[in-house]
């Protein structure tokens, strides 16, 4: 299954929306879109607006590969589950997002090779089919946990009851 | 010792979430949005949206203003967005410690709640090095999300 999801920002994402749902024509495996408030209406994909963290983690988890944008929720869920990722950033000429921020972290994710990046929504399609490996988060997360712990600890140690 | 985990909904709130390790063992509570994703969050206080407008903003800091004086947290920790300006200033007001956490999608430019909360904050963080050099010295990088 490919799930593609656009997080929970008040502009829909029409671009990535219609473009998942007529390659759904043409690919040989099931695909389910969180849509929130894109305005085209997908005709050949299984789609839902908003669910809340819990219900969107299972279809990250039973998903073969994730399509998202460039949200930080949706690539730290996707590198969490290890999950093969493409990341199509919100353009704010498109009216897809209030500035184009998202071209930052997705130029980052595609130099570390946590995600392809596509631009050109024409290229969707080639990528779905040439993507290999997963993502993963690496040690940098356990790096951070540990320090917030520690001066946590700091200020006051927990008290063990 | 009690913690306030403060942020928006979606990712600012999945980077605190991702961090939960790292607050085992404190009594934490939560203010935050209303919205799907902390409808069901225990011991949250839900706000509306903040960015949403000047209205929004003002009841905010004052419903954060009425928290902060019933909950007397000793840390302010924040992921951003806006809801962190009001929460660490009126934090750092009632003596509590000012953690700030630079959300991941700030790779080489600075977000303006960051740009703002850094001239109070204890303990400042950002998750990619390269944004280092834009911040001063406070600054520091411990690994990231990402």
């Amino acid at each position: 299954m490919i799930f593609v999801t656009i997080g929970l920002h008040y502009q829909g994402f029409n671009r990535l929306i219609k473009a998942v749902d007529e390659l759904a024509l043409k690919i040989d495996e099931e695909v389910i879109a969180q849509i929130s408030s894109t305005k085209y209406t997908p005709k050949n994909i299984e789609y839902f607006r908003e669910k809340n963290i819990e219900e969107v983690d299972e279809y990250f988890k039973d998903a073969r590969i994730i399509i998202s944008h460039a949200g930080i929720g949706s690539i730290i869920t996707a590198l969490k589950y290890e999950k093969p990722l493409i990341v199509v950033p919100r353009l704010k000429k498109y009216g897809e997002h209030t500035n184009d921020h998202q071209m930052e972290v997705s130029r980052q994710v595609a130099q570390e090779g946590k995600a392809v990046v596509v631009k050109n929504i024409n290229n969707l399609g080639e990528k779905i089919t040439t993507l290999q490996g997963t993502s993963s988060v690496g040690n940098n997360k356990k790096e951070l946990v540990n320090y917030l712990r520690e001066y946590l600890n700091e200020l006051e140690p927990i008290k063990n009851n | 010792m009690k913690i306030a985990l403060v942020s928006s909904h979606g990712g600012h709130l999945t980077e605190v979430f991702e961090l939960k390790d790292a607050f085992k063992g404190h009594e934490t509570f939560y203010i935050s949005y209303r919205c799907v994703n902390t409808e069901n969050l225990e011991r949250a206080y839900l706000l509306p949206n903040m960015g949403a407008g000047i209205i929004n903003f003002l009841s905010g800091t004052l419903s954060i203003l009425k928290i902060l004086l019933k909950e007397r947290p000793k840390v302010i920790f924040s992921t951003g967005a806006e809801i962190a300006i009001p929460a660490s200033f009126i934090g750092k007001l009632f003596g509590a410690k000012i953690i700030y956490l630079e959300c991941s999608a700030q790779v080489v430019n600075p977000s303006i709640t960051g740009k703002i909360v850094y001239h109070i904050a204890d303990l400042f963080l950002v998750q990619w090095k390269s944004l280092l050099k834009k911040y001063g010295s406070k600054a520091q990088y411990h690994g990231g999300l990402i």
